[in-house]
């Protein structure tokens, strides 16, 4: 009876089976409008206007939350979601220019501390609500509320009034002004080159998100997270929590391009996303670093690649306050008996075309920054590897090789404390290359301190104040998000030195202090240039930081995706604008 | 009776304190910054802003201050804003934790379902061809980590096959541009719980079967079977009217242990499968520093354990003469 009784199970679960496959035989997945005009469209392509119209976009996406409201979310995958259904007053376009977006135009006050917007008389909020001066006003003060605590709250920090309004003194925020129903005028503390950058926020439409909002509780702002709405080329359609997000075109939208009808983020793992992509789930996997994914997608005719280096790079940082790092030659001669070169040409070398998929740099700046050409790129020092010239210098230093068999100068042994992470695979390559050229080549003593990644940022970062001593150099990665050299203001001056703050090599140099200051004052692209490229030069002589490699990321997607051209700044959604799909 | 339930009701209360206080100074251990991972990447904020905010979240007070006011909201019935999320707990875990349900009560049903003819079988034919093929399969079960057996589901039936989804609960296309009907969604719900099901069923079955077994073996040596035999039944009759039944006793309280199970989730195999369950909840709240949400969570599973013991032991005491209630 056992017998039969699991042979009826395994025909239910059988029939079960069958049943749902039928099912799906029937139904192979074809990308239906749900837009019932559009639908009449897709159905008779010949007379379409334009051919490029049309098609549906699978994105692979590994953590979205599900919060796309633009002044509150968190991770970069709900910001692609912004990215489609909102809109900035400004937008950086690809030559690093802020064009005007919602704003027609906008002209600087003669003081250059204003900035007055004309804003574009024709734009609606998918709603249908027309977009009004009221809308950016509002947005602005929503960032500046004290109660607010979201992401972008530096972007008001440069405005008029901030602190007395953002303390809650008061009610009026003296640095936004209303002149009519489609302009407004936004006034800074200083006249500084970077202010128009901090007009690039995503305008929110104050009838739906200030519904509840009065001075002193931006609650009912924050609490629309998954339910936006804006003046986007796209609106959100569904969202399903840790599954799927969609999104289709917004029949409202008035400006050019953003062919693509519907676009599907969905959610993928990252131990099975390259199958996702090699077995036509989705259609575009961004940003992949792995070149063994990278390769697999080669394998399949269907699918192509975008490579870029990324702007930003992994980097060592070394203690300019405390222990021996303190001192420039140190540094120095570390950078010269650092093999950076033969650790990216071993690590980055891609086994089936032979290249290199990494850069090497010797100053901090990001490569698409714009105070980088071939000819200032020469000027800086060169720190290609030379033992016999890190050891000249740790002998001019007074760091000679003592009875311990170390360096020794004082009495006192060269010692280097490494914060390192455990089962980091760059990390685990770059520490044997130190034992062997710091340690065995330079009688350094290395003392590496395992730690897991948060205790880490704790010790260098959170609780910097109090580990000061404790640490000479750490491996971490960053990234910058605009061209302008006003990004690595916050890596090296001094006035963001403590715990939790961004100079986390605690160097201090009044020039670049200066220099900074003067830098991000100058509206001049030209003039700030050669302020920038002196703090680059000063930078690379001293030191502080030793970036080792600037990596390739891959867009890898299937070919018929045309004229995706996404760069290191700029991802997928942003350059959506003239992306079609052929199919 | 009822002195014996209030007093292990009792006794549940500073277990279950105990257990938030171990959970909130591991937490409180656990480095990262939850301000940061709030913020996210890329975020543009002064350091003022941030302690304001820090301040807002509640984080700036002393962690006993915190500790308190944790207690004094949970027992109001409220369970604090999930930092990453920035929803209520309380709705948080009641979307998920449906999801997490469905894959455990088909799982365990035919867990059982399979289970216990298997068992009965490999115990009356002890050592045979058929208990020892289920023998090796227990250990196999039992000794293989869920995540990898569901990678090599994946990987071996999902890749080349492609009526077995990858991941997910629906295939979003299909869910984004809308379903022909209702029971089109299901069958697709359905299809994409095939790949997990197998997982979770195998690795409950594999326990429960040793269980059913054991328990047969042990009812079939005992006296009155063997008086059963002696007065001229049938085997059949002997093994399913007398063994059976009293097999089944241990098992029905298994049934009761699992109950509260059904409500946890497994974080690896939620995570692999992108199952939306309270696992994979779970593991982005502990990734995001989500403090309120992994102590709130924690604690419900805590509870679902304390309760399942306790319904054990009452029901124990109910059934068995033989425990004493004192």
């Amino acid at each position: 009876m056992s017998k039969k009784l699991i042979c009826l199970l395994l025909t239910v679960v059988m029939l079960f089976t069958l049943a749902v496959g039928c099912d799906n035989k029937e139904e192979p997945p074809q990308p239906v409008s749900s837009n019932p005009e559009v639908k009449e469209e897709g159905e008779k392509p010949d007379e379409k206007p334009d051919d490029k119209y049309g098609g549906t976009l699978v994105v692979g996406a590994t953590e979205m939350s599900g919060n796309f409201n633009p002044q509150y979310y968190s991770s970069a995958y709900d910001g692609y979601v912004v990215d489609l259904v909102f809109q900035q007053l400004v937008t950086l376009n690809t030559e690093g220019i802020y064009e005007p977006t919602v704003a027609k135009d906008y002209e600087f006050s003669e003081d250059g501390k204003s900035i007055t917007f004309k804003i574009r008389e024709d734009i609606v909020f998918s709603d249908g609500e027309p977009l009004t001066a009221e809308d950016v006003e509002f947005t602005f003060l929503g960032i500046a509320d004290p109660s607010y605590t979201g992401r972008n709250g530096e972007v008001v920090a440069d405005m008029v009034g901030y602190d007395e309004y953002a303390n809650g003194e008061t009610d009026v925020f003296k640095g936004l002004e209303v002149i009519d129903k489609y302009t407004i005028k936004i006034n800074f503390k200083d006249p500084l080159r970077v202010n128009i950058k901090n007009c690039a926020v995503e305008i929110l439409p104050k009838h739906y998100y200030g519904a509840n909002f009065k001075p002193g509780d931006t609650s009912g702002i924050a609490s629309i997270t998954n339910k936006p709405i804006g003046s986007g080329p796209y609106v959100l359609d569904k969202y399903v929590d840790e599954q799927f997000a969609s999104l289709k075109k917004n029949p409202l939208y008035k400006g050019e391009g953003y062919y693509i009808e519907n676009i599907v983020c969905k959610f993928v793992e990252q131990t099975t996303d390259i199958q996702e992509l090699t077995s036509g789930n989705i259609d575009l996997l961004p940003a992949v670093v792995e070149i063994k994914k990278v390769n697999q997608a080669r394998e399949k005719d269907f699918l192509t690649e975008n490579a870029y280096d990324r702007s930003g790079y992994g980097y060592i940082k070394l203690n300019c306050e405390s222990g021996p790092t303190a001192s420039m030659k140190v540094r120095q001669a570390l950078y010269y008996s650092f093999n950076i070169k033969e650790f990216v040409n071993s690590y980055y070398k891609d086994e089936t075309t032979g290249k290199v998929t990494a850069s090497v740099q010797y100053h901090p700046f990001s490569q698409i920054s714009w105070i980088m050409d071939e000819e200032f790129n020469k000027t800086l020092v060169n720190y290609d590897f030379d033992l016999a010239k890190a050891k000249d210098i740790l002998d001019e230093e007074g760091w000679k090789v003592g009875d311990s068999g170390y360096r020794e100068k004082d009495g006192e042994v060269l010692e280097l404390k490494v914060a390192a992470m455990p089962d980091h695979d760059i990390l685990a390559t770059l520490i044997p290359m130190w034992q062997r050229d710091w340690g065995e080549g330079l009688n350094i003593k290395l003392d590496i301190a395992y730690m897991e990644f948060n205790t880490m940022l704790d010790y260098v970062i959170y609780d910097s104040d109090a580990h000061v001593n404790e640490w000479s150099l750490f491996f971490l990665a960053t990234t910058f998000y605009t061209p302008d050299p006003h990004e690595a203001y916050s890596m090296f001056h001094s006035k963001h030195i403590g715990s939790g703050m961004d100079n986390t090599c605690r160097y201090r140099n009044d020039k670049i202090d200066e220099l900074f200051d003067e830098g991000k004052a100058i509206t001049d692209v030209e003039e700030a240039k050669t302020i920038y490229q002196e703090i680059c030069k000063i930078l690379n002589k001293e030191a502080p930081i030793m970036p080792v490699y600037a990596n390739t990321s891959f867009d890898l997607y299937d070919k018929k995706i045309k004229n995706l051209k996404t760069t290191p700044i700029f991802n997928w959604s942003k350059v959506l604008k003239d992306v079609y799909i052929e199919e | 009776m009822l002195k014996f339930v209030i007093k292990r009701v009792l006794s549940l209360i500073p277990v279950l304190l105990i257990i938030t206080l171990i959970l909130f100074v591991l937490l409180q251990l656990m480095p990262g910054d939850p301000v940061n991972a709030y913020l996210g990447q890329g975020s543009k904020t002064t350091p003022e802003q941030q302690e304001r905010i820090r301040a807002q979240l509640g984080l700036d007070k002393s962690p006993v201050v915190q500790y308190f006011n944790w207690i004094g909201r949970t027992l109001k019935g409220d369970f604090g804003s999930s930092i990453q999320y920035r929803k209520p707990v309380k709705e948080i875990i009641g979307t998920y934790i449906w999801n997490s349900f469905l894959l455990n009560i088909v799982s365990l049903v035919l867990a059982f379902a399979i289970a216990i003819p298997v068992g009965i079988k490999s115990a009356v034919n002890k050592y045979g061809k058929f208990d020892n093929f289920w023998t090796v399969f227990s250990l196999i079960g039992m000794g293989m980590p869920s995540f990898f057996f569901a990678l090599l589901l994946i990987f071996f039936i999902a890749v080349p096959i492609d009526f077995f989804p990858l991941n997910l609960m629906q295939d979003p296309l299909k869910a984004a541009l809308g379903y022909e009907n209702f029971f089109a969604e299901i069958l697709d719900i359905l299809r994409h719980m095939i790949l997990p099901v197998v997982v979770l069923t195998i690795i409950s079955l594999a326990s429960l079967i040793r269980y059913v077994r054991n328990s047969v073996i042990d009812v079939i040596n005992q006296d009155y079977i063997r008086t059963a035999r002696s007065k001229g039944l049938s085997e059949k009759v002997v093994i399913y009217r007398h063994a059976f039944r009293n097999a089944l006793i241990p098992v029905v309280t298994l049934i009761g242990l699992y109950i509260p199970t059904l409500f946890g989730g497994s974080i690896l195999l939620e995570t692999v499968f992108i199952w939306p369950g309270i696992g994979k909840m779970l593991y982005s709240g502990v990734m995001n520093r989500d403090i309120w949400l992994v102590m709130s969570s924690n604690t419900f599973y805590a509870l679902l354990t304390v309760l399942g013991n306790f319904v054990s032991d009452v029901s124990y005491a109910a059934v068995d003469p033989r425990v004493k209630l004192e």
